[in-house]
């Protein structure tokens, strides 16, 4: 369970990076820990030390509480690790925007209530000619993105997994539930 | 006549336990759970939070691999290297293993080792069925014709919980792939090469089936190093259909029954083939021709060449970041760059032929000065055939370091790292920034390429060696 999502706003954190690794997002050494809280001061850590217009971007997402964060096609490839999600939510974020999204990471997303916003990669492009300073609303119910200088562009959400944001569900409740007929499958199987 | 469907549908279909509405998720059943130390913990707290138990510990088999020391822990289980928040996960899953009754092939069993590699060796894996693990390279299981992928820590909670997963049906995509295999050349240059192709998110969404002759003449831990390598073309598996090759191997697995039983599941195994006129929802061919040795030059494994190939100028912004970060220069070749560490293992390139295969070229030859050299065994049985076999003692006259198994330096939780600055060449599966220690630069190649190259102590050409 987690709190019901119908809208995110705020100043977006820009990173037009396509390929964006769950090793570069949490790097594995801070794996070694049995808790999901903890990892949010070691987002993009090793990125940020490196590259200073990380560094800067999310020094000021963190300056003004972003809650979204803008970035390249693909985004969350390579290890299944959750602590990438969990990671980017206790620093704050709450959706992604991208082009596309790494399957697992995806599905990661969703089950902790952060929202992957899919959209157009040509939408993206015309989302990274206002972005600066302007202020965005991602609207779940209505599947758009609105920026405060007027632009607009849709996306699309999954039907169920829309249906779980708005009411903060998690599949385990759902799966649960499933327990009789997880019996029968179970009692007929070779 | 129903609708012809392939492999990967067929043991989709076999796996549903309620169908998706209106093109939601199917609630898909799972036979094998694998678990490890680092993606667990958080799962069984779940289980503990909503007051649920694991519904089939007898389908659930935990290994401890990806921050265990590559050090012998000694007689009564203590563990040298093992220490702090690494050996509070392992200590966690150890009891949580206890707790719930799940097997656990823990610090003294006589064969752990990395959770894709024991799981095979020992026939936890078996064709048609579906595997999973929190780990994204468990699509190596799809060498034996299973449907293997991975998971994240909540939904490693789902199937503790209820053996299930709610998951939106794959779209499916067949990879052809032609060509043959020069001395010199493997499946690891075979997996490079087509990722290269298609791209870091070019699998994307899909399952997928590698087919064709390059992939039949594969033996078993060849396509394993081809399947595992799937989630690096973004795909959300990969596999091969069973042939008389799987049968052999399944036949040879401790876990594999004998008499009728036997009789009866390779039976079921060979029938494991996808319908005359299936169709997939995309087709990707390759023909590759006389394949060179690849190498990878940035931080994704799309990032590859051939070993003489020239490092190409940046046309996005990832590459030219990569560029940056590795401060190579467009236009070099790659033979000829200069390493400080070679790693050879992981699950990718862990299993004892992989260790022929370096063995082949280090044999009477020494490592160059100042290459820090590493060969870490997939599993005690690798490590254990490779000491018979003579290979272990070829590494350490060679002046490679003959570690205990584990993930080690793939992932670098252990303390097995590159330092910052370094350039190691690694038969693992990720060349993300940092991946193998803050600051490192990591070029991925086969064991055949690692180990000519650690001789030299520049990235070399295997071919010079057979």
């Amino acid at each position: 369970m987690f709190e019901p999502i119908q809208r995110i706003t705020g100043v977006p954190c820009v990173l037009d990076h396509q390929d964006i690794d769950t090793d570069r997002i949490i790097p594995a050494r801070f794996l070694t820990t049995i808790e999901r809280d903890g990892l949010g001061e070691h987002l993009f850590r090793d990125w940020r030390d490196h590259e200073a217009r990380v560094a800067s971007a999310l020094a000021a997402a963190w300056g003004v509480a972003s809650p979204i964060l803008i970035a390249g096609a693909n985004f969350g490839c390579g290890s299944s690790r959750e602590h990438a999600v969990w990671a980017l939510m206790e620093f704050g974020f709450r959706c992604v925007i991208a082009p596309s999204f790494a399957d697992i990471f995806e599905k990661n997303a969703f089950g902790n209530g952060f929202v992957p916003v899919r959209i157009p990669a040509s939408v993206h492009a015309e989302l990274m000619g206002i972005a600066a300073g302007d202020s965005l609303e991602v609207d779940i119910d209505a599947g758009e993105v609105r920026s405060t200088s007027g632009w607009a562009a849709a996306f699309e959400l999954p039907a169920f997994e829309r249906r779980c944001l708005r009411k903060g569900w998690d599949a385990l409740d759902f799966l649960v539930d499933q327990g009789p007929a997880i019996e029968r499958f179970e009692s007929v199987r070779v | 006549m129903p609708t012809p469907r392939n492999l990967i549908e067929k043991i989709w279909d076999a796996h549903v336990v309620v169908p998706g509405e209106a093109g939601g998720p199917d609630v898909l059943y799972v036979d094998t759970h694998l678990l490890h130390e680092v993606t667990s913990p958080q799962a069984f707290a779940v289980l503990r939070e909503r007051g649920l138990s694991v519904r089939r510990p007898d389908q659930t088999f935990a290994t401890i691999d990806h921050a265990v020391p590559t050090t012998e822990p000694l007689a009564g289980g203590e563990w040298p290297g093992l220490a702090g928040a690494a050996e509070l996960q392992v200590k966690t899953l150890e009891a949580n293993c206890a707790g719930h009754g799940i097997e656990l092939c823990g610090r003294e069993h006589p064969a752990r080792g990395i959770v894709h590699v024991v799981a095979a060796e020992l026939g936890v894996t078996r064709p048609g069925s579906t595997i999973v693990c929190g780990d994204s390279h468990t699509s190596t299981h799809g060498a034996v014709g299973a449907l293997a992928f991975g998971i994240g820590t909540s939904e490693v909670a789902h199937v503790l919980g209820t053996q299930c997963l709610l998951q939106q049906r794959p779209r499916t995509m067949a990879v052809e792939l032609t060509g043959t295999l020069g001395a010199g050349v493997s499946a690891k240059d075979l997996a490079l090469a087509w990722i290269g192709e298609a791209g870091a998110g070019g699998a994307a969404g899909h399952v997928v089936e590698y087919r064709g002759g390059a992939v039949r003449s594969l033996d078993m831990e060849g396509r394993m190093t081809l399947c595992n390598l799937s989630i690096e073309a973004g795909a959300r598996a990969g596999l091969i259909a069973p042939d008389e090759r799987t049968i052999a191997y399944m036949e040879s697995r401790p876990r594999t029954p004998m008499g009728e039983a036997k009789e009866r599941l390779t039976e079921q195994w060979r029938s494991l083939q996808g319908d005359e006129g299936a169709v997939f929802d995309a087709t990707l061919s390759f023909d590759l021709g006389a394949l060179a040795p690849q190498v990878t030059w940035g931080t994704s494994p799309d990032m590859v060449t051939g070993i003489h190939g020239a490092i190409p100028g940046p046309t996005n912004r990832a590459q030219e970041s990569a560029l940056a970060y590795t401060g190579l220069e467009p236009g070099a070749s790659l033979a000829g760059q200069s390493i400080d560490v070679v790693f050879i293992g992981s699950c990718t390139n862990g299993r004892i032929g992989d260790l022929r295969e370096a063995a082949r070229i280090l044999d009477g030859n020494r490592v160059a000065d100042g290459v820090r050299t590493l060969v870490v065994p997939g599993s005690r049985a690798v490590q254990r055939a490779a000491e018979a076999e003579g290979l272990a003692e070829i590494f350490t006259r060679a002046g490679a370091e003959w570690r205990a198994p584990g993930c080690s330096m793939c992932i670098a939780m252990n303390g097995d790292v590159v330092p910052p600055g370094g350039r190691a060449l690694s038969t693992s599966n990720r060349n993300f920034e940092g991946r193998q220690g803050p600051g490192s630069i990591t070029f991925l190649s086969s064991p055949s390429t690692a180990a000519a190259s650690a001789i030299r102590g520049v990235i070399a050409d295997p071919r010079l060696h057979v």
